[in-house]
């Protein structure tokens, strides 16, 4: 009996040194050599929760680094009812942190449902940190991303907005919309491992670059004034402002009215938020004069001393061409054709001169029927038939001598003006001035992209520009102390760009008004266009005056001395070239 | 007929039976340490992980509110804003004959500022010997001994 025992004793005890022995040994297994996914497939999941982070959008400042579009974080409180016991209690508190009807809240906890939202819309941080100091771990606060546009509508049609397309940020117009792969960054989706002995690699999605753009904020609030001013004052529809640096190709501000708020983008009709300068293409009239007559000077074979017949009419393809006074004025110079804008003179040029082919060639090479290729998303080439086209006739060549029956956007004709303002050589419209991904900075270079004309051309039709301003058409955008060289163009509008007109061909009355010019003319620094859309009258009696008013203003904040100053300021002994913006 | 016999169960040794009982409980003792040095070392880390994610929400955390700053601050910085209070101070806009240019001689903001060429030393070059090193050792030695014997040494 006893023998049986201890022999059954001794089995025992080898069952469970055996057991004891495989316990240790699955202990030592998950210590050591236990895959995660061994886990993951027990438990369903249950100790992992995949997460798709997204990353910091790319900010938008502009040249000073101010910033014109940044980032908040709002935050989605929600709540899981079944975990909250004292909810009258839980109910006075969150209504006291949410600032919320105490009843609404206590029915959201008396629900039946996992999860209620406490709040339709999300909350500010300052809320958020209220309630997460309550410590209820039933309550769940969410950051969300949001996009702000701190300077509101200053250069919105710019800038863009961003919108959710889903679950995905998209950018839409403007900056936001060509650069929105550079701004997105890459989001990142991720496991998060609730199990305590694991670290979550804490693997931030790659942020989105910053943009610097080329505006001035400063530049671009003064624009947007004055264009205002000049709607209001005038009584136009709408209205463009361009400012560039025509040496480099950079747009200093660019506004269009009227505009919108993108932190509000969901309120506004498409109409305001097109780039107009870059998108809405119209007939220039005569401020396209200074191209035609900068072609007749490069590849006419004339200089400054020819003169023509001008004999009131021009008959030319079935039509006949008066000038703005319906006069005719005999023998006259070449220079006048600009200073006083004669219509029969620009067609002269075209026909008689430089003729057909040399014409349309002139125009392919500065760039008309192109667009300029500016870095904003939505640029239209304008309108522009050649010989040969369905519609194209001989009158087209005498029309498109003085910007008639082509179309081209203001962005466009200032680029044309820019060619004749940086001697020749017209630079690449562009809005980046750089980008910044993380220690990384990459400047944007100034590019030469046309050479429609010489330099001694370029300096022939400056210098008659100056004559517009101070003896021609152009006087009342004179600014005292300084040599501006500027066109005015008042162009006729088509019956069917206008609503309800009730006419056909153009209309009897409205005008699209505009001034292009650029100063100092001998150093030029700034170029502008300012564009008045439906007006009557003249653009000498609107365009011109608020020209010289947005130029009185600007001088100032861009630091550009006058004449006076400069030619003290040369004698001393400065280089004024190198007077450069901030 | 013989009577065989009777065979006597099985008996382990006391010696052995204490040996095996003492061993056991060696090794549940050692067992117990290493559990609780274990069980201490896990909830050490598990504390420590918890603290490192506790950190990371905190630096994200701190990197919204950053975001929210800045924006906050560009907000403020509007220009409107700036303009009613800089007109409400008695600020006015600045005509051009209020601005006075001073030239400033050698002034250039383009000029690019020359980077110095940097001229390296010459590496020195170690050509000192054994017996060299020795003749040295060898030498501060005796005019140690001389000063010790108030003789002057001439250098």
């Amino acid at each position: 009996m006893r023998v049986t025992f201890n022999r059954r004793l001794t089995m025992i005890m080898l069952v469970l040194i055996t057991v004891g022995g495989l316990l240790m040994g699955r202990l030592a297994y998950f210590q050591f050599q236990l895959d995660v996914t061994y886990l993951r497939n027990m438990t369903g999941n249950a100790y992992f929760t995949v997460n798709d982070r997204l990353p910091e959008r790319g900010r938008i400042f502009d040249r000073n680094g101010e910033l014109l579009a940044g980032n908040m974080t709002e935050y989605v409180i929600g709540v899981s009812p079944n975990y909250i016991s004292d909810r009258e209690t839980a109910a006075t508190e969150i209504a006291i942190a949410l600032n919320d009807d105490y009843s609404r809240i206590l029915a959201l906890l008396n629900s039946r449902r996992p999860y209620e939202l406490l709040t339709p819309e999300p909350v500010s941080s300052e809320v958020a940190q209220a309630v997460a100091r309550l410590e209820y771990s039933a309550i769940t606060i969410e950051p969300r991303p949001k996009r702000v546009y701190p300077q509101n509508s200053l250069a919105a049609q710019l800038i863009g907005f961003m919108s959710w397309d889903g679950s995905q940020r998209r950018g839409y117009v403007g900056v936001e919309g060509e650069y929105n792969s550079d701004l997105a960054g890459q989001s990142r989706v991720y496991e998060e491992s609730r199990i305590p002995f694991e670290v979550n690699a804490n693997e931030q999605p790659r942020p989105g670059r910053d943009i610097v753009l080329t505006i001035d904020r400063s530049i671009q609030h003064l624009a947007e004034t004055e264009l205002q001013e000049a709607i209001e004052t005038y009584g136009a529809k709408g209205g463009t402002v361009v400012i560039m640096n025509p040496r480099t190709g950079e747009i200093l501000a660019m506004a269009s009215y009227p505009s919108f708020d993108p932190n509000v983008y969901y309120n506004v009709s498409a109409d305001a938020m097109r780039n107009a300068a870059i998108s809405d293409a119209y007939e220039p009239g005569s401020v396209f004069k200074v191209v035609t007559a900068a072609l007749a000077l490069e590849h006419g074979g004339i200089t400054r001393d020819f003169t023509y017949i001008d004999s009131r009419i021009y008959e030319i393809g079935g039509i006949q061409v008066y000038n703005w006074d319906r006069a005719g004025h005999g023998s006259t110079v070449f220079d006048d054709i600009l200073v006083r804008s004669w219509n029969v003179g620009t067609t002269t040029l075209a026909v008689d001169v430089l003729g057909r082919d040399r014409f349309y060639k002139g125009l392919q090479d500065f760039g008309v029927g192109s667009p300029t290729g500016i870095d904003l998303e939505g640029e239209s080439g304008g309108i522009f038939e050649l010989p040969g086209g369905t519609y194209w006739t001989d009158a087209n060549l005498a029309t498109n001598s003085f910007g008639q029956g082509l179309s081209v956007t203001p962005l466009q004709m200032l680029s044309f003006v820019n060619g004749i303002a940086n001697g020749g050589q017209i630079m690449q419209p562009h809005i980046r001035l750089r980008t910044i991904d993380g220690e990384n900075v990459y400047n944007a270079l100034p590019v030469a992209v046309r050479t429609p004309i010489s330099p001694e051309v370029a300096a022939d039709i400056t210098d008659i520009m100056v004559q517009v301003i101070n003896r021609g058409e152009g006087d009342k955008a004179y600014v005292y102390g300084y040599t501006v060289a500027g066109k005015t163009g008042t162009a006729e509008i088509a019956c069917s760009e206008i609503e309800n007109s009730g006419c056909t061909g153009y209309h009897p009355t409205l005008h699209n008004l505009s001034f292009v010019g650029f100063l100092p003319a001998d150093e030029p620094r700034v170029s502008i266009i300012i564009k008045l859309d439906e007006l009557p009258g003249f653009a000498s009696e609107s365009a011109a005056p608020a020209f010289k008013q947005l130029v009185e203003r600007l001088v100032v904040l861009m630091n550009i001395p006058t004449d006076e100053q400069r030619r003290q300021l040369r004698e001393a002994g400065g280089n004024t070239a190198e007077i450069a913006l901030r | 007929m013989l009577e065989r016999e009777p065979k006597l169960p099985f008996r382990i040794p006391a010696r052995m039976q204490t040996q095996t009982a003492a061993f056991l409980a060696l090794g549940t003792v050692v067992a117990i340490i290493i559990g609780a040095l274990y069980l201490a070392q896990a909830t050490v880390t598990a504390t420590t992980f918890s603290e490192l994610g506790q950190l990371e929400r905190t630096l994200d955390y701190l990197r919204r509110e950053n975001d929210d700053v800045m924006a906050q601050i560009a907000q403020e910085r509007n220009l409107s804003k700036l303009r009613g209070r800089a007109q409400s101070l008695g600020f006015f806009p600045a005509l051009s004959e209020d601005h006075e240019y001073i030239i400033v001689p050698g002034y250039s903001e383009v000029r690019a500022t020359p980077t110095p060429t940097p001229n390296p030393e010459p590496t020195p070059v170690y050509d000192e010997t054994f017996e060299g090193w020795a003749q040295a050792q060898w030498d501060n030695l005796v005019r140690q001994f001389e000063a010790w014997m108030g003789r002057e040494t001439v250098e």
